[in-house]
């Protein structure tokens, strides 16, 4: 499907950024946290507005909640270290592949919408929690920064599951 | 003294008694760190207390709807605390976080 491939080239510059380029910096790293978390935010809101599926709709709003916490968390964090978010490569192609699937989602309704909305929701958390193991956990300088990483993983854990699973039922009917 | 002061004393006395024997309930505590809560099993006696401490990023609940235990959101670093106070054991979960469970055995 088109989405899902202009989705999966955007959020593969996540986990392999740093293969062939230098590893982010603390400020890139924080960067692309508080970036990673505000695309799933957005994305949230426009499925809690659009889609009719209770389940769809609660699990966009948890993702609304979460991640506006985890983020709370975050910038309160780079604020006490003196560490000011700066853009990356990976920051920049995280946010286009957002804007397109955005623009996707927009077009589409019912369960058309729904199914796209969790099919992105499972590929991009697969993808972000690949780039927590293989970027930037091993990347991070400052200890509080990684521990906050670390510490934010069975977050993602526990969103992958919970999309999985919508996945599945939505499959089914 | 008045039957109604007599009665008012006796009420104040079985009152203070009441506290008195929650007070002397020891004191628990559940954190909930990592999409989980942490012991994921306790062991408590009726009048014990329990109290749990939100260490994750993310906001939790500690919820039984059945049994009509029912924290609201606690927020990350926030606390509930919940007085035990019937036999039974008490399964409960996070509202928020499906697969998020824990139980409260009461002795």
């Amino acid at each position: 499907m088109r989405t899902l491939s202009v989705t999966a080239f955007a959020i593969a510059a996540l986990a392999a950024g740093a293969a062939h380029a230098q590893a982010p910096s603390d400020p890139q790293i924080a960067g692309i946290v508080v970036t990673a978390n505000q695309i799933d935010i957005d994305a949230g809101k426009l499925a809690k507005s659009r889609s009719k599926n209770k389940e769809v709709q609660a699990f966009a709003n948890q993702m609304i909640k979460d991640h506006s916490a985890v983020n709370k968390q975050a910038v309160a964090l780079a604020k006490k270290l003196g560490v000011k978010p700066e853009a990356s490569d990976t920051q920049a192609s995280l946010k286009k592949g957002a804007s397109e699937n955005m623009s996707n989602l927009k077009k589409l309704k019912g369960a058309a919408f729904d199914k796209a909305y969790i099919d992105h929701e499972v590929a991009y958390h697969e993808a972000v929690l690949d780039a927590i193991d293989k970027t930037l956990i091993p990347s991070a300088q400052n200890a509080e920064l990684k521990g906050l990483i670390v510490k934010v993983r069975p977050a993602f854990v526990a969103h992958l599951d919970h999309a999985k699973m919508i996945q599945g039922k939505l499959e089914k009917s | 003294m008045t039957r109604l002061a007599t009665r008012a004393l006796v009420l104040a006395a079985a009152v203070a008694l009441s506290q008195g024997a929650l007070a002397a309930g020891k004191a628990h505590q559940v954190t909930i760190e990592g999409i989980k809560f942490v012991p994921e099993r306790i062991e408590v006696a009726v009048g014990d207390s329990i109290t749990w401490i939100n260490r994750d990023l993310v906001p939790h609940t500690v919820t039984n709807a059945a049994k009509k235990i029912e924290s609201g959101t606690i927020e990350p670093n926030g606390k509930w605390r919940y007085v035990v106070r019937r036999k039974g054991d008490i399964d409960y979960v996070c509202r928020f976080h499906p697969g998020m469970r824990g139980t409260v055995d009461v002795k």
